[in-house]
């Protein structure tokens, strides 16, 4: 048997291909073991598709390191990207990070961070719309819009949460397309909601 | 060698596990990049500007002093086929079963904490998906208080919260795959999720 996709020899039990990874539908398929673990009939069972393009692993990642990052280094990789950030120390001793995305505030938390390595960011931002805002406008965002939740407080002022892991595995690479991802729903919650 | 995501035995010539298809690349690429990220130097660029002024520049990478110890395996760019996450999830002991939409558009339904899982897919190119949406919906034949939907938001992390048009409750929660995903991350990630979604069953009584 050969890789539909490189061509190259296969061997009965392989699920990919040694040469370009390329999932094996001539072999045990994804599909057919999923048909077979979950008991379904093969009707209901979609057609494999056509080889997909070959994996490439990526050229080079920036790994974050193990236990995440501390405050002062999420500011410098704001500050590297162009963005104010600094550390806010609270009444309570507690610290987290004011930022600015497309001129709009919002803060970063940073919880259960051990020995200073922050293994996750909560990226907040609020509203202060003094009693002006339609709270029955939020659960359609919340079932329309992937990636950041929307909830309104104790005052009801519209807020919107983002969390990004840091650690374990995590990678600059990852938090920069995350970042960005912020950035646009952010942009997208003012506007829907005139928040500026 | 064996292949740093499952095991498996490999030739030294093999680009890819024959099992689970990872790339045998791996250990290289991460070891190279824990060096590079190890290795001091270029301090952080921009200084911090007196008023807030946005840049439509993503933030780079700044150099830390420690770099990640863990051997990290690496998704493929562009991320992961429908058939990596249904062997991925198969490998962690779930149910992957592959359905097709409506709209043609394949999704994954599995089950976590008793309950049904659906994975959708979002942002492909050549058919490899850089995003996961996980989600969870509970059919409660309009039992379920919609008034109490916005304190989960309100206090719990990573999944948000919503009702449908029958005021059935969801929950839903996005992984990013690529650019930079890595197996570890997603491993995590789903364990937050199945930790997450119990909580929200429990809550909610929605056994």
């Amino acid at each position: 048997m050969f890789c539909p996709r490189c061509g190259a020899g296969t061997l009965p039990d392989q699920a990919f291909c040694k040469n370009c990874g390329a999932a094996l539908a001539n072999a045990e398929s994804p599909q057919s073991v999923s048909a077979a673990a979950s008991g379904s009939t093969p009707e209901a069972v979609s057609q494999p598709p056509a080889a997909p393009g070959a994996p490439q692993p990526p050229a080079s990642l920036h790994a974050i390191p193990d236990g995440g990052l501390t405050l002062e280094e999420v500011v410098a990789w704001l500050q590297s990207g162009g963005y104010t950030a600094k550390v806010v120390t609270r009444e309570d001793g507690k610290r987290h990070i004011e930022s600015w995305s497309q001129g709009t505030l919002f803060n970063i938390f940073t919880p259960g961070c051990q020995s200073g390595r922050c293994a996750s960011l909560e990226l907040l931002f609020a509203f202060s719309s003094k009693g002006k805002f339609d709270i029955s406008r939020l659960n359609e965002w919340n079932r329309d819009v992937p990636w950041c939740k929307a909830y309104y407080d104790t005052v009801n002022d519209p807020c919107l949460d983002m969390d990004i892991a840091l650690s374990p595995g995590g990678t600059y690479e990852s938090l920069n397309d995350q970042f960005a991802t912020w950035g646009n729903v952010l942009g997208n919650f003012t506007a829907k909601f005139s928040l500026r | 060698m064996s292949c740093p995501r499952c095991g498996a035995e490999s030739l030294r010539d093999e680009k890819f596990c024959s099992n689970c298809g990872a790339p045998l690349a791996i250990a290289e690429s991460a070891q190279s990049a824990v060096a590079a990220a190890s290795e001091p130097g270029t301090a952080p660029g921009s200084t911090a500007k007196a008023v807030p002024e946005p840049s439509p520049a993503p933030p780079q990478p700044s150099t830390t002093p420690q770099a990640s110890t863990t051997l990290m395996s690496p998704i493929p760019d562009g991320g992961l086929t429908i058939e990596e996450v249904a062997a991925w999830l198969e490998r962690e002991g779930y149910s992957a079963k592959f359905v097709t939409g409506e709209s043609g558009k394949r999704h994954i339904e599995s089950s976590t904490q008793g309950s049904p899982l659906n994975v959708f897919f979002s942002d492909c190119k050549d058919e490899r998906w850089a995003c996961l949406e996980l989600a969870a919906g509970f059919a409660t034949h309009g039992k379920f208080d919609i008034s109490r939907i916005n304190a989960w938001n309100y206090n719990n992390r990573w999944c948000r919260a919503y009702y449908d048009d029958v005021n059935d409750p969801w929950l839903k929660m996005n992984i990013d795959l690529s650019p930079g995903g890595t197996y570890e991350a997603l491993n995590d990630l789903f364990g937050t999720w199945n930790r997450t979604l119990g909580r929200f069953i429990e809550e909610y009584s929605l056994r």
